[in-house]
């Protein structure tokens, strides 16, 4: 793949990360915001409202976007920072094999976490 | 302690020498200039020379250098050409910036100068720095008008004229002022780790061409610079535009380059041929008049 492609992405993660970890922030810190916007919950960090937030598909899908999103975007950036000081052709090599069996061992493992939750706030 | 320099020189100050002040200079005064040498037949690393020349209104660095090596030390090693700016080969590292020698008057930096060869470059000898590096990721970018297949018999033997307004021109202009004197690569700080980095002087050439609205090579000069050591490699330190002697933006080339490459060429099709076709019909016996390769 295009070098181009991968940055665009590496982009495109960075903004989305903005959003995503935006909403992360508001709901887990700031129930002020939350009060503004008419959801007021006695405690959102508490272990009945985790379980809850880990049942629902709407944040099950939000939580896998967030996980893909900021490996792609930190692995990307490490990648290209590896690429620096690693420059040969080998190196190069060694380096987004690397990077993809990282991010992908680490990505399905974010999954499992994810899904296993959803048992978990199903018997809450 | 000298830094050893492995061939490459990193633009390192050896010892902190004053920068000194710009300012106006007495006629009489001594100019102290601390001299990098590397001789790679007998050195291993840098060492540094001091010399002592009179100063004299309207001197340069690169007179100075000259003023040395006719009076005192003929084994001092530099390059120069015209002494006016033009040809790029007597860039050299002048009290921790790129410049050029020939258009840096020592009075603008004051009687105290720490000259060394450019950073980011192998050293041949002394002040002399290896450019092939930069000449070759020059090429890499094709650097000269591509046109389609169909017109190849133009570009052999041409009889017409390409199109192109003002405007078109002004897309590519300031970068067509380049002279390939490779300061902007010494002061690049990605070409000073990664070597294999194209450099600012290849990537804003690479815009140059495909800016050009004659121009028909997008594809080959994307595929040139669209890879892991191209033009998404830079920082975005701006520190070539800074030290480009001619006022060319490198920087302002690399992101126009990023942004082609995410958003498509800026133009769709190249110029046509235009201009009345020869009207005298050919002799097959004259000899055709052949196209110049390509300048580099």
């Amino acid at each position: 793949m295009r070098e181009s492609k991968l940055w665009a992405l590496h982009l495109f993660s960075g903004a989305a990360l903005v959003v995503l970890l935006g909403v992360h922030m508001v709901v887990q810190h700031y129930p002020t915001i939350l009060s503004w916007l008419g959801w007021v919950e006695d405690d959102v960090r508490g272990f009945a409202s985790v379980a809850a937030r880990g049942a629902s598909a709407g944040w099950s899908v939000i939580y896998v976007l967030l996980l893909g999103f900021a490996l792609y975007h930190g692995l990307y950036g490490l990648r290209r920072i590896l690429h620096e000081i690693w420059y040969s052709p080998a190196a190069t090599r060694a380096v987004d094999a690397a990077v993809v069996v990282v991010g992908l061992v680490v990505f399905v493992y974010g999954l499992v976490a994810v899904f296993q939750a959803i048992p978990l706030g199903g018997a809450s | 302690m000298a830094r050893v320099l492995e061939r490459r020189a990193t633009g390192e100050r050896a010892t902190g020498a004053p920068a000194g002040a710009g300012g106006p200079i007495e006629a009489g005064a001594v100019v102290t200039l601390r001299v990098a040498r590397f001789d790679p037949e007998r050195d291993v690393a840098m060492r540094w020379q001091t010399y002592q020349v009179p100063y004299t209104p309207g001197m340069t660095v690169l007179d100075a250098l000259i003023a040395v090596k006719e009076r005192q030390d003929g084994s001092l090693a530099f390059r120069s050409s015209c002494r006016m700016g033009v040809c790029g080969s007597c860039g050299m590292l002048v009290n921790g910036k790129p410049r050029l020698t020939c258009q840096t008057q020592v009075s603008e930096l004051g009687t105290h100068l720490e000259v060394a060869p450019l950073p980011n470059h192998d050293v041949i000898k002394d002040l002399v720095p290896d450019l092939s590096g930069t000449f070759e990721r020059h090429r890499k970018v094709h650097p000269y008008i591509i046109r389609p297949a169909a017109d190849e018999a133009e570009m052999r033997a041409p009889t017409r004229e390409f199109a192109q307004t003002p405007e078109e021109m002004e897309r590519y202009l300031q970068f067509a002022y380049c002279l390939k004197c490779s300061l902007c690569v010494a002061a690049c700080p990605t070409a000073a780790t990664d070597p294999l980095f194209l450099g600012p002087q290849a990537l804003a050439q690479a815009y140059r061409y495909i800016a050009d609205s004659r121009d028909a090579g997008w594809e080959v000069r994307a595929d040139a610079v669209d890879g892991v050591h191209g033009v998404f490699s830079c920082h975005l330190a701006g520190a070539c535009s800074e030290a480009c002697p001619k006022g060319v933006d490198p920087a302002l080339g690399i992101q126009l380059l990023k942004r082609s490459l995410l958003t498509g060429p800026p133009h769709a099709e190249p110029a046509p041929v235009i201009g009345p076709r020869p009207v005298v019909p050919e002799d097959p016996a004259r000899p055709r008049p052949k196209a110049p390769p390509p300048t580099v």
